[in-house]
């Protein structure tokens, strides 16, 4: 064989094991969930999201820069009339992060409330550590969902997340599961105080 | 080729475009991630942008530098249904970037190869199947997914190969049908239609290109003539001719080197170039040549014999163009022709100066009769009685430049030209003309006229004699046409048929050189002919070197009614031996040399005087 064949023949199966090496990376950073939820099963009394009382209240904590978010809320549209409460987190109230296109998502295209969590402080409160993660309360203030509402990251489209949502929406009835939630991450594991 | 090293370059831009593509829509979609305020590259940028390196540019790389060949195409293909796998996954499954998938099948259509589209159909197929069975979200964009969908992926793939596959079946067959018009148009252009060989365009491109590429090497170029060629096409007609030429042209291929150029550049004439070959190796090929043409043809059931005459220039002495490599070749070729065909010559310069005089010649001709040049003069025949029997009448030329012309030398050439017609009806009726002047003498004397073989076969050869019989008011009976016998088996019909009209006014034929060609005894009963002229080569040789042959020819005309006249006649033995042979008239030197017409009277009155037969030889000196 020559050595130009050889060359050839190199090259081209060092491109095809970093492709396959490449997309196997790919797929993994977009199927791992982030820190899972920890959510208090009775709404906090000492949080300062707001509430809609005599209706189940949605709440999201969102990363405003994380581009995987914008599925959870394109997922959430689905649920017209459903009251939602978005948290942006922010670093501190002296962060200079604007308002990213996901808050006006949220904002005009949920029709959700939004607010800044300066330094993440609601977050952790709801035992929330990555962006995208949802917290259905029932009227009464018991946790009927927790968990992610998209099947991976950036990926909106049918799945069980979002479906034991709707079901926990429209029963009323705690869905016993913690869906993954697939995002950027708000804090690390141990500011949030869990083991991975 | 050509076609997919341009869709080569095409995908190459393509590939590139897409690249640039893929890395906008990830920075645009959001290059980073985050933990809280601190911020990573997100993967699906990173993803964009190292497919590049990864896959993109090494196979731009191969379509810009491999363009046009198998495997590059194939390369293409992978990477260009990679960037579909890497789009539908940034776009996270997205139903609508599965466009994307026909679009490039689309593209990759362009290489009109099958092969192409299976290949790209393959990977697209082994990615959908993977990830639709153990991550059918990163493919169909939702995780519950019937476990079979990726079938229906498949299928639409499939579906649009089948109409790629039929377009592209059409488009290769229209592309070939094109080609094979183009090819067509190349052979036609570069190739001779009739026997496939090279034609003149080719061999002087070929002949440039070697004497670019190797001016110092010594060349030889052939300048092959197919012997009697005209007369087997006149023969057999042109259906045996075409094949006759066919069958020559392979044997002459298989009779040269393989670096030798072929070329048929007219009807029945051939060249040969031998890039690299000197006079030794030039003279064995033309032998060669020669021996392949030796044995005879078989073409629609005839047997045919044919030779051929070849000439030989060589590069660079005898010139340095093709054309006058041609032209020399063509003069040796032709010089080699003049000393009697079948032959092999090397160029020479008498071949050139040869060459010019018979250009002379051939030029001066037609002005010759106009400008008077051309007289006749009168050799007698003398009957076994000595008795002046008659004159033959031959032609003579004073060229102004070269002197008294031989008509051995100016014959052929005006036969060659056709030119031969209107001097050969010039020469019998001036003839005619001077024969009738002498007819009211007490014993009328007749004249004999050779007749060319050119002017012989014209249609209406016997109504011109009948018209200069008739303008000149001569006896057809004191007229003998002398015809060789060549003339007469060409085409025995028509000879029959021009004889017999002849005849039929009193005009005598006499068979001219007889013993000198095939001297077929079975022509001279069958063709109405009054007398057979021996030639002189024949009746010197046999004189030399007898044998019975002369007299069993005079026994044989004898008896089938013919008069045998010996031609030659140089001395008083010979004349003894004719008659001795009793060969009924004799004409040669020994009675006088050919003489103007003006002597012809006073060569009569002297033999008169000398008051018997065979007398010494009459002086013209003594009469001028």
């Amino acid at each position: 064989m020559k050595a130009k064949s050889l060359v050839m023949l190199t090259l081209g199966g060092l491109a095809t094991v970093a492709t396959v090496l490449g997309t196997a990376a790919l797929i993994k950073f977009d199927v791992t969930p982030g820190l899972p939820s920890r959510a208090p099963l009775r709404w906090p009394s000492d949080t300062k999201v707001t509430r809609s009382f005599g209706h189940p209240q949605i709440v999201v904590f969102a990363h405003p820069l994380c581009s995987c978010t914008r599925a959870t809320l394109t997922e959430l549209e689905q649920l017209p009339g459903t009251s939602i409460t978005v948290e942006f987190f922010r670093p501190g109230s002296g962060s200079t992060w604007a308002k990213s296109a996901t808050w006006d998502a949220a904002r005009q295209s949920l029709g959700a409330s939004v607010a800044w969590d300066d330094e993440g402080r609601e977050a952790k409160r709801f035992g929330s550590g990555t962006s995208g993660t949802v917290l259905l309360y029932s009227a009464k203030g018991e946790l009927l969902f927790e968990g992610g509402v998209t099947p991976s990251r950036g990926h909106g489209g049918e799945n069980f997340g979002f479906t034991n949502l709707a079901e926990a929406l429209r029963t009323e009835k705690p869905q016993n599961t913690t869906r993954p939630v697939f995002g950027c991450g708000l804090f690390n594991a141990q500011a949030l105080g869990v083991a991975l | 080729m050509q076609q997919n090293a341009s869709v080569d370059r095409m995908m190459a831009w393509l590939l590139g475009f897409e690249w640039a593509g893929m890395i906008i829509f990830a920075a645009f979609s959001g290059p980073y991630t985050w933990t809280g305020g601190l911020r990573n590259w997100n993967p699906h940028f990173l993803a964009a942008v190292l497919a590049g390196p990864a896959f993109i540019l090494p196979s731009i790389a191969l379509a810009l530098l491999y363009s046009g060949r198998q495997f590059t195409r194939h390369a293409v293909a992978v990477a260009q249904m990679l960037v579909s796998v890497v789009l539908i996954g940034l776009t996270n499954g997205r139903i609508e970037t599965h466009f994307h998938v026909f679009g490039s099948l689309a593209f990759l259509s362009f290489y009109r190869d099958w092969r192409v589209v299976v290949t790209a159909s393959a990977v697209a197929a082994i990615d959908h199947v993977a990830r639709g069975i153990w991550l059918p979200l990163s493919v169909y964009g939702v995780a519950m997914v019937n476990p079979y969908r990726w079938l229906e992926h498949i299928w639409w793939v499939v579906f649009e190969d089948f109409f790629l596959f039929l377009a592209i079946g059409k488009g290769v067959a229209e592309s070939n049908e094109i080609a094979r018009g183009k090819s067509l148009l190349y052979e036609g252009s570069y190739h001779d239609v009739l026997t496939g060989l090279a034609n003149r365009r080719f061999l002087s491109e070929q002949f440039e290109s070697y004497a670019a590429s190797e001016p110092a090497a010594s060349k030889a170029l052939f300048f092959i003539d197919l012997d009697r060629f005209k007369q087997a096409n006149d023969l057999h007609g042109h259906t045996v001719g075409d094949k006759l030429l066919v069958e020559v042209a392979a044997r002459l291929m298989a009779s040269v080197p393989s670096d030798a150029v072929l070329a048929r550049i007219g009807g029945d004439e051939f060249n040969v170039l031998l890039p690299h070959s000197m006079e030794k190796d030039a003279s064995e090929t033309g032998s060669r040549l020669l021996q392949s043409l030796a044995a005879p043809f078989f073409i629609d059931g005839h047997y045919l014999l044919l030779s051929a005459t070849v000439g030989i220039a060589l590069y660079p002495e005898h010139g340095t163009t093709l054309i006058s490599l041609q032209e020399r070749a063509d003069q040796a070729m032709y010089a080699a022709k003049a000393n009697g065909r079948n032959q092999v010559a090397l160029y020479r310069l008498e071949d050139t100066l040869r060459k010019s005089r018979v250009e002379d010649i051939s030029r001066d001709l037609f002005q010759a009769q106009a400008n008077g040049e051309f007289h006749l003069r009168y050799q007698p025949l003398i009957d076994n009685k000595g008795q002046v029997s008659g004159f033959e009448a031959l032609l003579r030329w004073d060229h102004p430049k070269h002197g008294s012309m031989p008509p051995a030398e100016f014959i052929p050439i005006a036969e060659r030209s056709g030119v031969i017609i209107p001097i050969g009806e010039w020469v019998l009726a001036e003839a005619c003309r001077q024969c009738g002047l002498w007819q009211n003498q007490p014993n009328p004397l007749g004249v004999s006229v050779n007749v060319s073989a050119v002017q012989f076969e014209q249609a209406g050869f016997p109504l011109v004699v009948r018209s200069i019989l008739s303008q000149t008011e001569l006896n057809p009976s004191l007229l003998t046409l002398e015809l060789t016998e060549s003339v007469l088996i060409r085409d025995v019909a028509k000879a029959r048929s021009h004889l017999d009209n002849l005849r039929s006014i009193g005009v005598t034929v006499s068979l001219d050189d007889f013993g000198t060609g095939y001297s077929s005894l079975s022509y001279l009963s069958e063709l109405p002919a009054d007398s057979i002229k021996l030639d002189r080569s024949f009746v010197q040789r046999e004189f030399r070197k007898p044998s019975s042959v002369v007299e069993s020819i005079v026994e044989m005309a004898h008896r089938i009614g013919l008069r045998v006249i010996a031609e030659g006649v140089e001395s008083q033995e010979e004349a003894d031996w004719l008659l001795s042979l009793k060969c009924d008239e004799l004409q040669g030197y020994k009675f006088s040399r050919p003489i103007p017409a003006v002597l012809v009277l006073q060569y009569l009155a002297t033999r008169l005087a000398a008051a018997s037969a065979l007398e010494p030889q009459f002086e013209l000196a003594n009469v001028a």
